[in-house]
């Protein structure tokens, strides 16, 4: 049984004082894939075309690394922000929501510095 | 997990049907939702022909003509039957409104009318408002002050700064956008949904007011204000044409400024 007040369930804990942070940072990526998309968009069709070496040689270069990883970056940082939010928004047992956020930002954590690995070992001719 | 389906005691059934009185020659069709606490039965809706050349021109008059002359069990809240109190706020024709201000000429086909969505229903078209008057609450939403008032007159306030208050002073607080927020919806308990926002943001904005940091920090979390993914559906059902989505919005600028 539930006694406790609607005004007591709606105060709550109060407030976290993180609600700006999260939500200045989902859209400053957001800004930045604006850019970084059209780039590997436009790049990714003049790559399909070419050749293996052509396309390597692309990734390699010291533009098209600088740009690929920037874009693995924000993308990356970006995408475990939303995933956060749907979480957030639907999962409401607090011991799956955490299990599940810990999962997505670890995944995009592992996963960005996969990417950077690789880009980095090619561009440094490895 | 947010609830996508209703639970089997929700499911709603086909009721009883009332045909229009002989020599009804502008007929029409309502179907209403009816749920009685005492009965132990599931929901039904109760279908209603009525004669419009002997009814007013709203749903209200419909549903009130309905509990006047065929079933006086049909319950639902009204008062001012002109969009002043916000009493008769329910989903009609699939939208959330006031059935005292929505025409039921400009329903095509039958009128559909059901109780807010995703409330507890209280009786047929009743939901039960205990935790939107809570949040109401919660946002304190009075003037207040450090500086005492002159002691000869109250706080001034200039023509442009009480510019600043229209199209949120108007607020109703019918629960129609609240109720119609799928934020809202899976989330009751921790955001605040748009009708508390737009009127903490009506203090927020009042320049006579002296709290705007203790308001501004209330609102600052992840899920009192940030669960809105700016859909826009308040601002679309709002039967006073207000935009409580524009009101959140800028309490995010004002609570991104302060940082930078």
């Amino acid at each position: 049984m539930n006694l406790r007040t609607p005004l007591s369930i709606i105060r709550g804990r109060g407030t976290a004082h993180n609600g700006v942070h999260h939500w200045f940072s989902l859209r400053l990526s957001a800004i930045a894939l604006i850019p970084l998309s059209i780039w590997l968009m436009v790049s990714l069709i003049c790559v399909s075309t070419a050749d293996h070496a052509t396309a390597v040689a692309w990734l390699a270069s010291p533009t098209g690394a600088l740009f690929a990883v920037l874009f693995i970056i924000a993308a990356t940082f970006h995408g475990q922000m939303g995933l956060q939010e749907v979480v957030v928004d639907y999962v409401h047992n607090e011991s799956c929501k955490l299990g599940a956020l810990i999962l997505i930002k670890l995944s995009a954590f592992a996963l960005a510095t996969l990417c950077i690995l690789v880009i980095v070992r090619m561009s440094l001719g490895a | 997990m947010a609830e996508f389906r209703l639970p089997p005691n929700s499911v709603v059934r086909t009721g009883k049907h009332y045909p229009a009185k002989d020599g009804a020659t502008r007929s029409k069709r309502f179907q209403i939702y009816r749920w009685d606490p005492d009965s132990g039965e599931n929901p039904r809706t109760d279908t209603f022909d009525l004669d419009l050349d002997h009814c007013g021109p709203m749903v209200l008059d419909a549903l009130i003509k309905v509990k006047d002359e065929v079933d006086s069990s049909l319950t639902f809240r009204r008062s001012c039957r002109e969009g002043v109190c916000g009493s008769c706020a329910m989903n009609i024709d699939g939208t959330n409104t006031l059935a005292c201000t929505k025409a039921i000429e400009d329903v095509e086909g039958d009128v559909r009318i059901y109780p807010l969505p995703h409330s507890a229903v209280v009786k047929d078209l009743v939901p039960d408002l205990n935790q939107f008057y809570a949040q109401y609450a919660a946002i304190q939403p009075w003037i207040k002050t450090q500086t005492p008032p002159p002691p000869d007159r109250e706080h001034l306030q200039s023509p442009e700064d009480r510019k600043k208050l229209d199209g949120l002073y108007e607020c109703i607080l019918c629960a129609c956008c609240s109720t119609s927020c799928p934020s809202y919806w899976w989330n009751p308990e921790r955001y605040l949904g748009p009708a508390a926002l737009l009127q903490s943001y009506r203090w927020i904005v009042d320049s006579r007011d002296e709290d705007t940091g203790e308001r501004l920090d209330f609102l600052d979390d992840a899920f009192r204000l940030y669960r809105c993914h700016t859909i826009l559906n308040c601002t679309r059902t709002c039967p006073k044409s207000l935009n409580p989505g524009k009101a959140i919005s800028e309490i995010r600028k004002l609570l991104l400024n302060r940082t930078i």
